[in-house]
């Protein structure tokens, strides 16, 4: 049953590297404990033999004593918690890390199906809930049991038929912790459902404010939203009792204890056979039994936050990764002469049907390719397959005979440059656009292809050129934005190029401008490109048409124009912007 | 206990001046006075918990009967148990009111939100702004608890505790207690200290999260650029800063707990001291001495949580900074209406339209007009503003020229007229996540099966178990393409309202689909105005009246035939388009 959870091992792996801390704070905790005992100890002492007797021999002393018991506490929770602090911190940071490593390696169909938001919730509010796991949970109760085993321990010593009370109490305050604890999760539970069909009226109603308003349905959106409120109020209402009543219930057991421990001392019964100074101590000592007791109750709203967190990065970890096998890159690293074929290529998302079927086609060096076919066609499905993103469910891709779903990552951007409709704006400067902090790009080549891209004029006349800071996203216009992106595929020269839809949302001016850019950069690239309009604008060698997951016709433009009725009055629409 | 929570009142209901927060105390008049009595009766009454166990134990010292023992005895118990049922009371209530509170304020907070203008809304990030403001209630209303809770817990308690030690010994307790304001002083001496090192923390969480949010969401773009390792190796840096950070935040915040306690426990060795001295001579019994250290160690303790007090009331305090701009007072709309149910009359005359925000379709000097039983069909290329010219119609925005209908402008009927007047289908359904009933009547208690019928349901809906009754799903996810166009067709189409604008309302629906739901509203729709929007001319074969925009702001009006025989582009494009097919389709 042995999963690998990642939180376990990050916790593992911090004893092991802070295995002194680790001991320190094992002696620690011991200490806090054992000197927690103490108050009580020295006023048993005060009374018995100070107070009871009417002596003043050794008060002061006794003062100062029970003074340097509550320091010598204070001391060792501070270090507690210094220590705490630091070991919750390095698990937080352990987790985080090892959660980026497996982010590198997760399959690129995750990005697509999950929403950054939630990811990178993982990230933080889970792996924050896990630190307060560890730290006030594990630890508190881990300190919290040797309190206890102390308490009853001191207890023991003052009187064995106290000690049994003490030991038969612990059952039934055990009992009715569990009692309330399951009760409290329940209503907690539902209490989280409600919560959540709250929030989504919120969300759906934002989402469709417009329709809300023009058929004027504000207030049945809003007696709605009422009706889910009263729910929510319901449930945490439930949450209140529970919290509400536990901890009185805890000390009402707690002053019947005390009242039982007087009685059975009383001089008449005599049953217990301790001294006055003990009874007070003994008091002191049940009531330090009940405190750990009473802040379990309390933590329980964490314990049920922290164990979902913990969960969901368990789950997080879980996600099937890349395998690839190791390959040798010499022969096509720096080479222009490279070939990519797909060979028979079959691709489905997990179990559903294909998207792509049985793909077969080869680009010769330096050849410019258009795949056309319907959006949802699976055009970027390829695209994706091509770079080794994705891994085919049958067949093969190959640059040169090598697999390309066995290129590392970091080699890629040595062969592949891709430009996509989106540029997503990164902080830095504008160099770093383009380098992506990368420091294996020079800056001559970050110069060279932004001035390919005709885009050195513009930067010169920034406050601080290629330097200066891209904090707003008003610094470059749409058009100038997907100059950008091409800059970034190129500056490492890669022999491919893949262009998916980049002229889409561009007025003629700035489409001419990247147009004429592209043009360029095909003499001495290979180019794919998945386009609506850009096929009727720049040369390609060949078409490819691409209908139901499958090639439905292939051929060079002019063949198709010929052959293909699809082919040429979906030409024709797109040269009169008629969708 | 189940009745005990369906007692109150099930409706949240809204409140006059929202944005003064002492309102929402004195709108609980009950919950606050209950708070009240039981915070008082809670911490006044705490002291006699220290008092009767001094009396326990005085009680074995003297060496009592039997009788009067077992009588203190079961005193003690009883007097902790009211104590504590106070204390559940207090605690109960303040939660209650806590739960109200933040139940009246999302819901004054909806209410603000769904009645904004058409132009607010597009200036705010709507979905941003709601789940930031709903966390910043959270915030607000906890801190709204904690301030209720420790002004009963903290401030009371203290002067309970001062004033009954007092009782016992002034002198002994003017010395003991020089040290509480000298932790307390310390405490507010290192608040900025604090300040300082938590913000810091807090900013380098920020940043770590954007990284790790840059990193995610352009988790493809750094793959294929091979920098997900080179960009780990910065996010590790990061995380050995933040480390750095948080340790030195954590520490100084929550490792002075036990610094202020030993500070604030100093006075003991004068308790311990002069008290023992008080039983030694025989002013204080043994009890008395055990309850004064107990009412002390309490009265210590609570030197920290003053600081908690502090950090509550601020950290609240900004998150209501926050909600307060949208706390308005409750609109509810007019729903008076003077118009003419039968006989429509639209003109339009001159139309000129551009967004608020400049967005940059623009619509210039249109003029037409329609009546019921008539469909208007328009047209254009990708950006000529179609979909704009049909948002125009709505006035929910200000347009140039004239809209009019029944020769009454347009700007002139309220909302809620325009609302009954005309309906509209934009591109996306916008279902909501419930039944497909409540999708279509939106609270009208309608029958929907002609409806149903008139957009080609009724044979979607023999194969749903549930009928109309089948959920939607979140979005209407659990619904094909075409299915979640048509409910919201059917939904526009409802009420038969003079005017029914629909843009583009067969994008997921085939062809011949499309051609009996056109059909069907030709018949049955003979008391509306149908305005058509779209880019397929074949729909447009059994319309009359067709609009035909262009990408230069230049318009034609004609008939399918005539533009069939005089428009060298309507002509291709139909002709292309037959030729290619039916683009659409059920996936």
């Amino acid at each position: 049953m042995e999963k690998n959870s990642l939180v376990r091992e990050s916790i593992k792996s911090v004893i092991k590297k802070n295995f002194s801390i680790i001991l320190l704070m094992i002696f620690i905790i011991f200490a806090f404990v054992i000197s927690s005992l103490l108050p009580p100890q020295i006023l048993r002492y005060i009374i018995d033999n100070n107070l009871a007797p009417r002596n003043n021999e050794g008060l002061l002393l006794l003062a100062y004593l029970y003074m340097g018991a509550i320091f010598l506490i204070g001391l060792f929770d501070l270090a507690k918690e210094t220590l705490l602090t630091i070991i919750g911190q390095k698990i937080t940071k352990e987790v985080r890390m090892k959660m980026m490593e497996k982010l590198e390696k997760i399959n690129a169909m995750f990005f697509s199906k999950n929403e950054s938001g939630k990811i990178v919730s993982n990230f933080t509010n889970d792996v924050d809930a896990i630190n307060s796991m560890f730290t006030s949970v594990i630890i508190g109760m881990i300190i919290d049991c040797f309190k206890i085993i102390g308490v009853v321990v001191s207890i023991w010593l003052f009187s064995v038929k106290l000690g049994i009370i003490a030991v038969l109490l612990l059952p039934i305050i055990y009992y009715i912790t569990r009692f309330f604890q399951k009760r409290m999760l329940k209503a907690q539970i539902d209490n989280l459902v409600s919560v959540s069909k709250v929030n989504n009226h919120i969300s759906e109603s934002v989402k469709n404010i417009r329709m809300i308003k023009l058929f004027s349905k504000e207030s049945y959106m809003e007696s709605n939203y009422n009706e889910y409120l009263v729910d929510n109020y319901e449930t945490i209402e439930r949450v209140t009792f529970y919290d509400s009543i536990f901890s009185p219930i805890i000390l009402v057991i707690r002053s019947l204890i005390i009242a039982l421990i007087v009685i059975l001392s009383s001089e008449q019964l005599n049953f217990l056979g301790v001294s006055v100074g003990m009874i007070a101590a003994s008091i002191e000592l049940i009531s330090n039994l009940f405190t750990p007791i009473e802040n379990l109750g309390m933590e329980l709203q964490n314990i049920q936050q922290s164990i979902s967190g913990i969960y969901r990065v368990n789950e997080f970890y879980e996600i099937s990764e890349d395998a690839k096998d190791s390959v040798d890159l010499t022969n096509i690293l720096g080479s222009n002469n490279l070939s990519l074929s797909f060979n028979n290529v079959t691709f489905n998302y997990e179990d559903d049907k294909n998207v792509l079927e049985n793909i077969d086609f080869k680009i010769k060096p330096l050849e410019r390719i258009t795949f056309v076919g319907r959006t949802g066609v699976g055009k970027s499905t390829l695209f994706k397959l091509a770079m080794g993103l994705l891994k085919p469910s049958k067949g093969s891709i190959t640059i040169n005979g090598i697999n390309v779903y066995n290129i590392p990552n970091s080699e890629k951007r040595k062969i592949f440059g891709y430009v996509d409709q989106s540029f997503p704006m990164l902080s830095g400067t504008v160099a770093e656009q383009i380098s992506l902090k990368d420091n294996s790009v020079t800056f001559e080549q970050v110069k060279e292809s932004l001035d390919f891209v005709g885009l050195t004029d513009y930067i010169k006349t920034l406050e601080n050129g290629y330097n200066t800071e891209v904090k707003k996203d008003n610094l470059f216009s749409q058009g100038q934005k997907q100059l950008l992106a091409i800059a970034r595929a190129i500056v490492t020269n890669p022999p491919i190029l893949l262009l998916d839809e980049i002229t889409a949302s561009l007025d003629s001016i700035t489409e001419e401008k990247i147009i004429t850019v592209l043009q360029k950069a095909s003499q001495n690239h290979s180019i794919l490109t998945i386009s609506h309009r850009l096929s009727s604008m720049i040369s390609s060698d060949k078409i490819i048409i691409l209908e139901n997951g499958k090639i439905k016709n292939s051929g060079t433009p002019e063949t198709l124009l010929k052959s293909d009725d699809w082919y040429r009055n979906h030409i024709e629409l797109e040269k009169l912007t008629w969708n | 206990m189940r009745e005990e929570y369906v007692m109150v009142n099930l409706k949240v209901n809204p409140m006059k001046e929202p944005d003064k927060i002492i309102n929402y105390w004195k709108k609980e008049k009950i919950i606050v006075s209950l708070i009240i009595i039981f915070g008082l009766a809670y911490d006044i009454s705490i002291v006699l918990g220290p008092i009767y166990q001094g009396k326990l134990i005085d009680a074995i010292v003297n060496g009592n009967s039997m009788n009067s023992i077992v009588i203190v005895a079961a005193s003690f118990v009883i007097i902790i148990a009211s104590i504590q049922i106070f204390r559940y009371f207090k605690r109960f209530y303040i939660r209650r009111f806590a739960n109200t509170t933040s139940a009246t304020m999302r819901f004054m907070i909806y209410n603000n939100i769904l009645h904004k203008s058409a132009a607010e809304l597009d200036e705010e990030n709507t979905g941003n702004l709601m789940t930031r403001v709903i966390s910043d209630v959270q915030l607000c209303v906890e801190g709204m608890r904690k301030f209720s809770t420790e002004i009963f817990d903290t401030g009371v308690m203290m002067i309970t505790y001062v004033v009954s030690m007092i009782m016992y010994d002034f002198k002994i307790t003017l010395l003991s207690m020089i040290f509480i304001p000298a932790a307390m002083l310390l405490a507010d001496k290192l608040k900025v200290v604090i300040y300082k090192y938590s913000t810091q923390y807090r900013s380098k969480i920020s940043k770590v999260t954007d990284i790790t949010y840059n990193t995610i969401e352009n988790a493809i773009l750094y793959r294929i650029n091979g920098m997900e390792s080179k960009n780990r190796i910065i996010y590790n840096e990061e995380l050995e800063d933040l480390y750095n950070k948080a340790i030195k935040a954590n520490l100084i915040e929550n490792s002075m707990r036990p610094v202020y306690n030993v500070i604030a426990m100093f006075g003991v060795i004068i308790v311990i001291y002069f008290g023992g001295k008080n039983v030694i001579s025989g002013v204080w019994t043994v009890g008395n001495f055990t309850t004064y250290i107990l009412m002390f160690s309490a009265m210590s303790r609570k030197t920290s949580s003053a600081a908690k007090l502090f950090n509550s009331i601020q950290k609240s305090q900004v998150s209501w900074k926050r909600i307060k701009p949208y706390l308005a007072e409750y609109s509810i709309k007019d729903k008076t209406m003077d118009f003419d149910v039968h006989n429509t009359n639209f003109d339009v005359n001159n139309l000129s339209f551009i967004y608020p925000l400049g967005k940059n379709n623009i619509i210039d000097n249109i003029t037409f007009s329609g009546k019921n039983g008539e469909i208007i069909g328009v047209t254009g290329p990708i950006v000529s503003g179609k979909s704009t010219l049909g948002i125009s119609l709505l006035g929910i925005y200000p347009y140039i020229g004239s809209i009019k209908i029944d020769n009454k402008e347009l700007n002139d009927y309220s909302d809620y007229e325009r609302s009954q007047i005309i309906s509209y289908l934009g591109h996306k359904p916008q279902l909501l996540s419930d039944s497909i009933y409540n999708n279509i009547t939106l609270g009208n208690q309608k029958d929907i099966s002609q409806v149903l019928k008139d957009v080609c349901f009724d044979i979607d809906l023999n194969e749903m178990p549930n009928r109309e009754n089948t959920l939607v799903g979140n979005g209407g996810v659990r619904l094909s393409g075409g299915q979640q166009s048509r409910i919201a067709l059917a939904r526009a189409l409802l009420n038969k309202n003079k005017i029914i604008i629909l843009d583009d309302p067969f994008s997921a629906v085939d062809m011949q689909t499309e051609e009996k739901i056109i059909d069907n509203l030709r018949k049955n729709y003979s008391e509306s105005l149908i305005i058509l929007i779209s880019h397929r001319l074949t729909i447009f074969r059994k319309i009359n009246h067709i609009i035909l925009l262009h990408n230069d702001k230049t318009v034609e009006y004609g008939k399918h035939n005539e533009f069939m025989e005089n428009s060298k582009l309507y002509q291709t494009i139909y002709n292309l388009q037959c030729a290619v097919g039916d683009e659409n389709g059920e996936e």
